[in-house]
């Protein structure tokens, strides 16, 4: 287990290694062959090419590219991802509360989406073709046809805006005024607790959704697969109730599996969550990723794709580590 | 499994914090951000209005750097130039009236500007702003680690060339007294008076250090408009708060104690907000969708307003790019393309009106041609490519930026208008930060581009000298590379008029560039909607800021 540790954590550093790499050069190198200057966008638009070049100077853009690179990486292993350059500030504490608001968004509504899909997928894989099934089934296609970018605005329509119009949904039926929801905007956990679920409430539903309908398809296949195996009918045959099969055999089986699932969709929806993030105003990576795009600030840009791929690499590094625990044939295997 | 009650125990804490934060806010009805109960009156100073701004609206927030629209409509609350627009709206409110200073005394020759400071003029930490401090400020705006490009406007101050290139310390062409300042220019300047009053003149007190400050600090305490910077987060938050170290007596102005931004939301978003009474205004455009929701709704009608902008969004036509150096190809091009069905991408007539002329209607020195029709004249441009002497097809490509809506859309109609008379477009879109730094730079030669320029300031010089000066090519802002020599005179002459005479001469400039030249093909010049809460008062858009007056604003009580 050990051995399994050492080599997946080895492995994790070497990967975001080649990261660094790769997001400095999409960046600093690539980036200045389509023409984009930052030094021309913060000089402005009728700076001459004096201004421009000492701004650039100013950024240390003129130093080769060896030299910006060198630099770069000397300030990341020292946690310093360098400064903005229109925020006049250091990248970490743009990326910190960022990091910390898209982490609310995902990880609570990843709380939803499994509280939403391991019932209805579990009660479908159990109850095939049942009404509870076909309704779960419906619902779960339903959740993956919707796009977020159009779900998004809808739950703030429906949800925030039209109460404060006396409706829900369309129906007349509040008194006009009522505020159920914030239609924007973004409390951090730090300065109220409360303010900050009350915020979340509808980003976090908007994003379960999508998630949810994926999540019930898959308990639902695994735990009917598991349910047609030889040790759920022995289980079965021996006696054992329904609760009990589901939670200590099934959900043991489907668990490692489940894990690897979240782990991956966790690490993928911490880095796109933009949309969700746009139309409820809240200032997490996506958010401050496409700003800084906008106003050509590279070090705030890479030090967003350097932080999504930690993440990434972080999360799949967890589910490796967990589903060696949870499964104990993977154990073997990385002993061998 | 061993965790398995935690977890139950921590999914059972969420779901019951979000029920407990769901019941409480259902029991606050009518508890948006911006109800304030109290209310003000003109003359009045309180209450706390919400306004929404769209991320990137802020490029900085140095009082001698920043050059957005938004961050100018933030310098006209935050500072008071030596001279300033008057707090009305359409064009009055591009009359220049005292600030921190009354207006100049000008020379004979026109060639000196003396301007008195008057009593009562101070920064909000109670300190008065002295000549010494709007030399100082001017030296910053101009000094080459500072400077976004509005030094430029003052190189017709003696030795300003010099200063400007960074190769002397000093500016003899400003000379102070105990209460007054002189600018001695070279030359004569007739857009000088709208030159000192623009945002990056807002002052800054002696010794501010000449490196970028863009985060706000010197308007915490140096602000000398009605209202101080009290709070700045990037990207999240900006609040304004009441100065009360502003001397009313320099125009009575700062109606209410706090104005907060929230940044980072979407127009579509905000415009919903205002509607539920959760934000009293926002300073984008309103969304194309939204303009034909509101402002066909009567309940409404007393909340929207439109106004002419002092912008031109226009397809410059590169000189320096055969066949574009054949003055038949440019008018070929000008006769060829659907404006009206281009300004369609943009919004329709609500959002904008098709032009041919390069001066926009919101600007003094306008006066109404028509050279060039708003839909195609196909006979009259393909004569003008067989005269021409080019041979077709001609392969161009035409680039525009693709993170703004409509632009995409426009360069798509131009493609295909364009197609009828032999030119065949490539569309290449980049996002606009990328685009500017393309198009701004001589070397890239991209053959034509969809732009929109907006004026510094009410006056043609902003646009036809800025943007087309011949006499400097290769100047960034001269995307056309518009450098006929025989030019120069006529827009020296323009650039140097004062009064009816300037007028005059820019309208016949704007004519001739066009007629005889077709340096650009105008598109349409676009209008700006605001759409307020029902509790905002006094509400004034600024043509000279492009931007919402904040000085003017108050509660409705």
């Amino acid at each position: 287990m050990r051995r399994m540790i050492l080599r997946r954590l080895m492995g994790a550093v070497i990967q975001l290694f080649v990261v660094t790499i790769a997001a400095w050069f999409l960046f600093y190198v690539i980036a200045r062959f389509t023409g984009a200057s930052p030094a021309q966008r913060i000089a402005g638009k009728t700076a001459s090419a004096a201004q421009i070049a000492l701004v650039a100077k100013l950024l240390g853009l003129n130093k080769p590219y060896w030299q910006q690179y060198l630099i770069f990486l000397g300030h990341l292993v020292h946690g310093n991802f360098g400064y903005s350059y229109f925020q006049d500030r250091a990248v970490s504490s743009i990326l910190w509360p960022a990091t910390r608001a898209t982490a609310s968004l995902v990880l609570g509504a990843a709380v939803i989406w499994l509280a939403i899909a391991a019932p209805i997928g579990a009660y479908g894989g159990l109850r095939p073709r049942s009404i509870g099934d076909v309704v779960g089934r419906g619902l779960a296609i339903f959740g993956m046809s919707i796009p977020v970018f159009w779900l998004a605005p809808m739950i703030s329509y429906f949800f925030a805006f039209q109460p404060t119009q006396g409706r829900i949904l369309g129906l007349p039926i509040l008194p006009h005024g009522t505020t159920l929801f914030p239609i924007t905007g973004y409390v951090d956990f730090g300065q109220n607790p409360i303010e900050w679920a009350y915020h979340l409430i509808l980003p976090w539903i908007t994003l379960a959704i999508g998630f949810a309908a994926v999540y019930i398809r898959y308990i639902r296949t695994l735990t009917a697969e598991q349910l047609s195996e030889d040790y759920t009918r022995t289980a079965k045959a021996k006696g054992a109730s329904t609760r009990r099969i589901l939670l200590h055999h099934v959900g043991r089986n489907v668990a490692p599996t489940m894990t690897v699932l979240l782990g991956a969709d966790v690490a993928t929806a911490l880095s796109g969550v933009f949309f969700v993030e746009t139309v409820f105003s809240i200032p997490g990576l996506g958010w401050t990723g496409v700003y800084a795009i906008e106003n050509l600030d590279y070090p705030v840009i890479t030090g967003v794709v350097i932080v999504c791929a930690i993440i990434a690499v972080l999360a799949n590094t967890i589910v490796d580590l967990l589903h060696g625990v949870l499964d104990p044939r993977l154990r073997r295997v990385a002993a061998r | 499994m061993r965790k398995l009650p935690s977890r139950r125990w921590r999914r059972n804490a969420i779901i019951a914090l979000g029920c407990l934060a769901l019941t409480l806010s259902a029991c606050s009805s009518s508890s948006g951000s911006s109800t304030t109960t109290s209310a003000s009156k003109p003359g009045g100073v309180s209450g706390t209005l919400t306004g929404a701004m769209a991320s990137g609206a802020i490029d900085t927030l140095d009082p001698n750097r920043w050059y957005f629209a938004v961050t100018w409509g933030l310098a006209n609350a935050i500072c008071t130039t030596l001279i300033r627009y008057a707090d009305v709206a359409g064009t009055a409110g591009t009359t220049l009236v005292p600030g921190t200073a009354n207006l100049p005394v000008i020379s004979k020759n026109g060639l000196e500007y003396t301007y008195t400071l008057r009593p009562g003029a101070r920064f909000s930490n109670g300190q008065p702003i002295t000549p010494a401090d709007i030399k100082y400020t001017f030296m910053r705006l101009m000094a080459p680690a500072i400077d976004t490009g509005t030094g430029y406007y003052f190189t017709l101050v003696k030795g300003a060339p010099a200063y400007l290139a960074g190769t002397s310390k000093t500016l003899p062409g400003i000379t102070t007294t105990a209460n007054s300042i002189t600018f001695h220019l070279t030359a004569q300047d007739g857009a000088f008076l709208y030159k000192t009053a623009l945002p990056t003149t807002c002052p800054v007190p002696v010794g501010t250090p000449m490196i970028p400050e863009n985060n706000g600090t010197i308007e915490e305490t140096y602000a000398s408009g009605p209202f101080k910077l009290q709070s700045y987060s990037p990207g999240r938050q900006l609040v304004l708060a009441f100065n009360t170290n502003y001397d009313q007596a320099l125009g009575v102005r700062g109606h209410v104690a706090k104005i907060q931004f929230n940044i980072g939301v979407l127009s579509t978003q905000a415009t919903l907000e205002i509607e539920a009474n959760q934000l009293d205004f926002n300073t984008s455009n309103l969304a194309t969708a939204d303009i034909l929701k509101i402002s066909h709704d009567p309940a409404y009608a007393s909340q929207v307003h439109s106004s002419e902008r002092p912008d031109i969004t226009y397809l410059f036509l590169n000189y320096e790019v055969p066949p574009l150096n054949n003055v038949d190809v440019r008018k070929a091009i000008n006769f060829a393309i659907n404006r009206t069905q281009i300004e369609a991408q943009w919004g329709g007539p609500l959002a904008g009106t098709p032009t041919d002329q390069i001066v926009p209607p919101a600007l003094v020195d306008y006066k109404k041609y028509t050279i060039y029709p708003n839909t195609p004249n196909l006979t009259e441009a393909k004569k003008l490519m067989a005269e021409s002497g080019v041979k077709t097809p001609i392969n161009l490509a035409i680039r525009t930026q693709n993170d703004a809506p409509g632009f995409m859309n426009m360069a798509a109609v131009i493609k295909s208008n364009l197609a009828a008379i032999g030119i065949n477009l490539t569309v290449e879109g980049t996002p606009n930060s990328v685009n500017s730094s393309i198009i701004g730079n001589p070397k890239s030669h991209t053959p034509m581009g969809i732009e929109p320029w907006s004026a510094d300031f009410p006056d043609a010089d902003a646009i036809i000298n800025t943007g087309m000066y011949p006499g400097t090519p290769n100047f960034p802002g001269n995307f056309s590379h518009f450098g006929v020599a025989s030019f120069v005179p006529e827009f020296n002459q323009a650039a140097a008029a004062l009064g009816a005479a300037r007028v005059a001469d820019y309208e016949k400039l704007d004519y001739n560039l066009m007629s005889q030249q077709a340096t650009y093909a105008p598109l349409f010049n676009p209008i700006w909607y605001d759409f307020v809460s029902s509790r905002l008062g006094g509400y004034v858009y600024s043509e000279a800021m492009d931007a919402i007056n904040y000085n003017t604003l108050y509660i409705k009580s």
